[in-house]
C-alpha cells in the first residue's frame, strides 16, 4: 500500500489512457450527437493544459488504447525526441503560446500522427475491433510505479483516468481485472469517462473498486464541459468536493446462454459458468454433472418414476452476506 | 464452609502439616478442618481423587494419603492421631473408596447419555480412577466372552460411540451456526431426529472445515481456555489420521486392574475379554498358564480368581509383594518366569529390527569426553533393571505392529540403511493431480460479464478502409485549440445535469447518516434482525435439505414430517417479520432477502402435493 495521505502541496501525476480506436470513433463520430476524435482531440489537450495550469509541477502522460496495441503518447522516448528535433514537425508555431503547454500538445500530436499512419498493426490485432486497454492499463501501471519510485519525497500523487469509447473486450477481461487490483493494491484511483459505446462493465467495476470517478458522458460535445467538471479535482481535493460519480454499480453477471441478466441463476461447480436454466452439461467446460435437476412444476401429470431430486434448486445467499450477486 | 446439602459421615481426629484438626468424611468430599478453624482446607470431592494410600499396618505412624486427579496432582497426607487411629483409617478409607467407585460411575453416566444438550463441562468425562490397594478377599465376577452386561460386550464399540458423542458436544459447543440449527431443529422444533441431523451432508461438511476454524479462532484471542485449544486439536488429529489412512495403534496403556464395586470386605473385579486379551499380551507366563491349565486342571473362573488372589497379580500392580497373598504355584511358576525374563537381558535373537544407523556404544565415550557421568542406567546390578527391562518389553510390545507394517511396506528395497534414513515426512509432496479446466471458449465465459458486446460490434464496417481514412486524416492532424470547443448552452446544460447527479447524492446521503461508510448502508439492518434473519434461513435450508434428501428416494415418514416442518416454518416467517418491526427495520428489505427461501419452500410444498398418494 503507499501511502494515500493527500496535501495541499502533492505533485498530481494525471495518466491519461485515451482510447483512440478508429473503428469506435468512425461510429462515434456518425452517431446521433456526433463527436469526432480530432474534435475529441482538442478538447482532452485544452483539459491537460488546464491540468497543468492547475500547478506548476503536476504531470501528465498520454497512452493511445489503439486496436491490438498501446503506445505512450506522452511523454516519448528520448530516441524519439532526437528524430522529432531532426526533422521539425510542421506544425504551426505560435508565439503566444505558453511553451510548456505547447511541448506537450506538440509531443502528443506528432505522436498521434504516427501512431495513425500505422496501419497494419491493428489489421494484424484485430480480434473483435476492441482497445487494447488491459495493456493501457499497465503501462500506466508501470509508469506510475517508475516515476513514484524516483520521487523520494513522496509528493507524486498519481491516478488514471481512462476516456473509453470502445466496449468491453471479453478476450481481455482477467488482464483488466489484475491491473485493476493491481491498481487498488497501489492506491491508484482510476477515473473513467465513457463517451461513447454503452455501458462498460469492466470499466465501472475498475472505478468502484480503486474509488475512482465514473461518468456516463450523455453529451459528447461538451466533453471538456464533463472533464473540467468531474476530473480536474486532484486527490487531495476529492475529499472536500463531491463530484458526480454513479452512485450504484451492477454487478449482476448475464447468463451465458442468452446473455440475460438474471438474479438467480444456475453456476457451473467447476467453472462457475452461469446459466439461467439448468442442463446437464454444463456448456463452457464440458463437465457432465451428476445429479438431475427437478423437472418444471408446471410439468402435468407425469409419473412419480420420473421426479428425481437436485440439492436445493436455488443459488440463493444469505442474506446476511453480501453477495455480489445481489443488488441494491 | 459447608455445603447445603452435605451430609457428615465420619469424623476423625488427624494432622495435617503437623497442625491438629478434624478431618470430615461427608456425603460429597473429603474435607480437613484445623482445629480453631472454620475453614474447610483442603477439601477433595471424591470425583477428583486419583488414588488414596496408607501407611502399612505395622507402621506406628497411622496415615492416610489422598492424591488428587491429573492435570494438577496434589497429594493430602493425614495422620491418625486418636487411641482408635487404626480403625478410624479404615472406616474412612473403606468409605472413602466407595464413594470414589460411586462418583467414577456418576461420571461414566454422564457420558453414556446422549448429549442433547451442548454443554462443555471442564471435568473429563472417562477418570481413570485407580482405587485404594488393600484388598483382603477378592472375589473375580468374570465375564464370559459371549458376553453377559452390554457394556463388556463390545468394548470397542461402546468407546467409539461415547467419542462420537464427546465429538458432537464439543462440535456443537464450538460452533454456532451449527448450535442454532442443532436446538432449532433437533430440540426445539423436533423437526429432525439427532442421527438424522448429523448424517445430513451439509452438517457433515460443516464439521469437516470445522477444525480450522476453530484453531484460528483460538489464535485470535489468547484468553481462549485450555479445554477449547485442546478439542479441536484432538478432533484435526484424528481427521488427519482417518484421512490418511492411518490405523489405530495399540493402547500404550498396560493393563490396570482396577477394583469395582466394594461390598464389606469383598472387592470386585470385573473381567470383560478385552482386558483378559490385554493381561495376555502383557504378560505371556500369564497365557502359558493359561494354556497349560485351563480348562484341563482349572475351570477358567477359578483360574482367575486364583490369578487376582495371588502375589503375581499384587506385585505387578503394586510394585511390592503382598504380604497376605497365599502360595500358588500357578501363579508363583509365572513370578518366577517374568523375574527371569526381566533380570536377564534379553537376547538379541528376540529383536527382529534393528536400528541401523544407531550405535548405543558411541554414547558411553561421548559422555566421558564431554564431562557428563557415564550412564549406567542399564548396566547388570542396577536395582531399577528389572523395572525399566519390563517397560522396555512393554514398549516393544506397543511398537510391535507398525514396524512389522513397515517393514513389509520397505521389502522390497535391497539397501537397510537407506530405508531407514529416509524420513516419508520430509520427502517432497507430489502434487495432487488435478483436472486441468477445460474451457471451450474464453471468450464466451466472460462475455457474461460486459454488456454491451451485441449492440456495439466494431467489425462491422470495412476496418481497413476506416484505418486509411483515419491515417489520411491524422497525417495533417493541427488542432486549433483557440478555436470555438462548444457552444455555451451545451456547457451549461452539462453543468445542470451534472449538479443534478451531485444534488441527487447529496439528498441519498442526508437521508441516512451512514452514508459515507457504505453507499448502500440505509439498506443494512439491525444487528438483532440480521441475525434471526441468518438464523431462519439456515434452518429453512437445512429441513429444505431434509425434505429433497426423503424425496428421492422417498422415506414416506420423514418426506411427511419435513412438510409439516416447512409448513410451519413459513408460519415462523410471521415472527422473523414481528421482530423486524419492532426494531423499526425495512420490512421489504427483510421480506426481499428472504423470499427466494420462502419460493424455494412454495416449491417443495408443491412438489409434495404432486406426489401421487402410494398405491396399495
Amino acid at each position: 500500500m503507499l501511502d494515500t495521505a493527500t496535501s495541499e502541496d502533492d505533485t498530481n501525476l494525471l495518466v491519461a489512457i485515451v482510447d483512440t480506436n478508429p473503428l469506435a470513433w468512425q461510429q462515434s463520430a456518425t452517431a446521433k450527437i456526433p463527436l469526432s476524435l480530432d474534435d475529441a482531440i482538442r478538447q482532452i489537450l485544452l483539459f491537460f493544459n488546464a491540468h497543468m495550469a492547475l500547478k506548476h509541477d503536476n504531470k501528465v502522460a498520454a497512452i493511445a488504447s489503439h486496436i491490438g496495441h498501446c503506445k505512450f503518447l506522452y511523454p516519448v522516448t528520448d530516441a524519439e525526441t532526437h528524430r522529432r528535433q531532426a526533422n521539425p514537425s510542421k506544425i504551426a508555431k505560435d508565439a503566444n503560446a505558453y511553451p510548456n503547454f505547447k511541448d506537450v500538445n506538440d509531443d502528443i500530436i506528432e505522436s498521434l500522427r504516427s501512431l495513425m499512419a500505422d496501419t497494419d498493426t491493428p489489421q494484424k490485432n484485430l480480434n473483435d475491433g476492441t482497445s487494447m486497454i488491459s495493456g493501457a492499463l499497465s503501462m500506466a501501471l508501470c509508469y506510475i510505479n517508475r516515476i513514484t519510485n524516483q520521487d523520494d519525497l513522496g509528493r507524486i500523487k498519481p491516478r488514471i483516468l481512462v476516456i473509453s469509447v470502445s466496449p468491453d473486450s471479453p478476450y481481455q477481461y482477467i488482464s483488466i481485472m489484475n491491473a485493476v487490483f493491481s491498481a487498488q493494491k497501489m492506491s491508484i484511483p482510476i477515473d473513467v469517462c465513457k463517451l461513447y459505446g454503452g455501458e462498460v462493465a469492466f470499466l465501472q467495476q475498475a472505478s468502484h473498486i480503486t474509488g475512482g470517478v465514473y461518468l456516463d458522458v450523455e453529451n459528447p460535445q461538451a466533453l471538456l464541459q464533463y472533464l473540467l467538471f468531474s476530473f480536474l479535482p486532484e486527490r487531495y481535493a476529492r475529499n472536500y468536493i463531491c463530484l458526480p460519480n454513479k452512485e450504484q454499480v451492477d454487478f449482476r453477471a448475464a447468463c451465458f446462454c442468452h446473455k440475460r441478466i438474471i438474479d438467480i441463476g444456475y453456476v457451473c461447480s467447476v467453472c462457475l459458468s452461469i446459466f439461467c436454466s439448468w442442463s446437464p452439461v454444463c456448456s463452457t467446460c464440458r463437465t457432465k454433472f451428476a445429479f438431475r435437476a427437478l423437472p418444471p412444476l408446471a410439468g402435468k401429470g407425469r409419473p412419480a418414476i420420473s421426479r428425481t431430486a437436485s440439492p436445493a434448486p436455488s443459488t440463493a445467499a444469505s442474506p446476511g452476506s453480501s453477495s455480489p450477486m445481489s443488488t441494491a | 464452609m459447608w455445603e447445603p446439602d452435605e451430609q457428615l459421615v465420619l469424623r476423625a481426629n488427624t494432622k495435617y502439616k503437623k497442625k491438629d484438626g478434624t478431618l470430615f468424611a461427608t456425603s460429597r468430599r473429603v474435607a480437613w478442618q484445623q482445629s480453631g478453624s472454620r475453614q474447610l482446607h483442603p477439601a477433595v470431592p471424591y470425583g477428583d481423587i486419583q488414588v488414596q494410600m496408607q501407611s502399612p499396618a505395622t507402621d506406628k505412624n497411622i496415615k492416610l494419603k489422598i492424591v488428587t486427579n491429573p492435570p494438577d496432582p496434589k497429594s493430602f497426607v493425614f495422620m491418625f492421631e486418636s487411641s482408635r487411629a487404626l480403625a478410624e483409617r479404615e472406616a474412612i478409607k473403606a468409605f472413602v473408596s466407595e464413594s470414589m467407585a460411586r462418583a467414577r460411575q456418576l461420571a461414566g453416566d454422564k457420558t453414556a447419555t446422549p448429549a442433547s444438550v451442548a454443554t462443555l463441562t471442564n471435568d473429563s468425562p472417562i477418570s481413570s480412577v485407580a482405587s485404594t490397594p488393600a484388598p483382603s478377599t477378592p472375589t473375580a465376577t468374570l465375564t464370559p466372552s459371549n458376553g453377559a452386561t452390554p457394556a463388556a460386550l463390545s468394548p470397542n464399540l461402546n468407546v467409539s460411540r461415547q467419542e462420537e458423542i464427546t465429538n458432537r458436544r464439543q462440535l456443537l459447543s464450538s460452533n454456532k451456526e451449527l448450535h442454532t440449527l442443532h436446538s432449532e431443529l433437533v430440540i426445539n422444533g423436533r423437526n429432525v431426529t439427532e442421527e438424522e441431523f448429523w448424517e445430513s451432508p451439509y452438517v457433515q461438511k460443516i464439521r469437516q472445515v470445522l477444525p480450522f476454524i476453530c484453531i484460528s479462532a483460538v489464535f485470535a484471542s489468547i484468553e481462549q481456555t485450555f479445554i477449547i485449544m485442546y478439542i479441536p486439536l484432538q478432533q484435526m488429529k484424528k481427521d488427519a489420521a482417518s484421512k490418511e489412512g492411518q490405523q489405530k495403534g495399540k493402547s500404550s496403556k498396560m493393563v490396570e486392574l482396577r477394583p469395582g464395586q466394594q461390598e464389606g470386605s469383598d472387592v470386585k473385579y470385573t473381567l470383560t475379554s478385552q482386558i483378559i486379551h490385554d493381561i495376555f499380551a502383557q504378560y505371556p507366563s500369564v497365557k502359558r498358564a493359561y494354556d497349560a491349565n485351563v480348562p484341563d486342571k482349572l475351570s477358567e473362573h477359578n483360574f482367575w480368581r486364583r490369578f487376582l488372589a495371588s502375589e503375581f497379580f499384587h506385585r505387578t500392580r503394586t510394585g511390592n509383594r503382598s504380604t497376605n497373598a497365599v502360595a500358588d504355584d500357578v501363579f508363583d511358576k509365572c513370578l518366577r518366569e517374568e523375574d527371569a525374563e526381566n533380570l536377564n537381558a534379553p537376547s538379541l535373537a528376540e529383536y527382529d529390527h534393528f536400528k541401523k544407523t544407531i550405535d548405543l556404544n558411541a554414547t558411553a565415550e561421548d559422555h566421558n569426553e564431554s564431562g557428563n557421568a557415564p550412564d549406567f542406567t542399564m548396566r547388570p546390578g542396577s536395582k531399577n533393571l528389572p523395572l525399566i527391562r519390563r517397560f522396555n518389553r512393554h514398549a516393544m510390545r506397543v511398537l510391535e505392529v507398525p514396524t512389522k507394517r513397515r517393514r513389509d511396506a520397505a521389502d522390497d528395497k535391497e539397501d537397510d540403511v537407506t530405508s531407514e534414513i529416509i524420513i516419508s515426512d520430509l520427502m517432497e509432496e507430489l502434487p495432487p493431480s488435478r483436472t486441468v479446466l477445460d474451457i471451450q471458449d474464453t471468450r464466451r465465459y466472460f462475455e457474461s460479464q460486459s454488456r454491451s458486446q451485441d449492440q456495439h460490434p466494431l467489425t462491422n464496417g470495412n476496418a481497413s478502409s476506416i484505418l486509411s481514412s483515419f491515417s489520411e486524416q491524422f497525417s495533417h492532424f493541427d488542432p486549433d485549440l483557440t478555436k470555438q470547443l462548444m457552444t455555451p448552452r451545451a456547457a451549461i446544460n452539462v453543468t445542470g445535469s451534472l449538479t443534478e447527479i451531485i444534488k441527487h447524492k447529496n439528498m441519498n446521503q442526508s437521508m441516512d447518516p451512514g452514508w459515507f461508510s457504505l453507499t448502500c448502508d440505509h439498506l443494512k439492518l439491525p444487528a438483532q434482525v440480521q441475525q434471526k434473519m441468518i438464523d431462519y434461513h439456515s434452518t429453512t435450508n437445512e429441513i429444505l435439505r431434509h425434505f429433497w434428501s426423503s424425496f428421492v428416494p422417498y422415506k414416506a415418514e420423514k418426506n411427511r414430517r419435513m412438510v409439516d416442518s416447512l409448513k410451519r416454518q413459513k408460519d415462523k416467517m410471521s415472527e422473523v417479520l414481528i421482530t423486524a418491526n419492532s426494531l423499526k427495520a425495512n420490512l421489504d428489505a427483510v421480506k426481499h432477502a428472504l423470499s427466494p427461501v420462502i419460493k424455494a419452500v412454495d416449491t417443495a410444498l408443491k412438489s409434495a402435493e404432486k406426489r401421487p398418494p402410494p398405491r396399495k
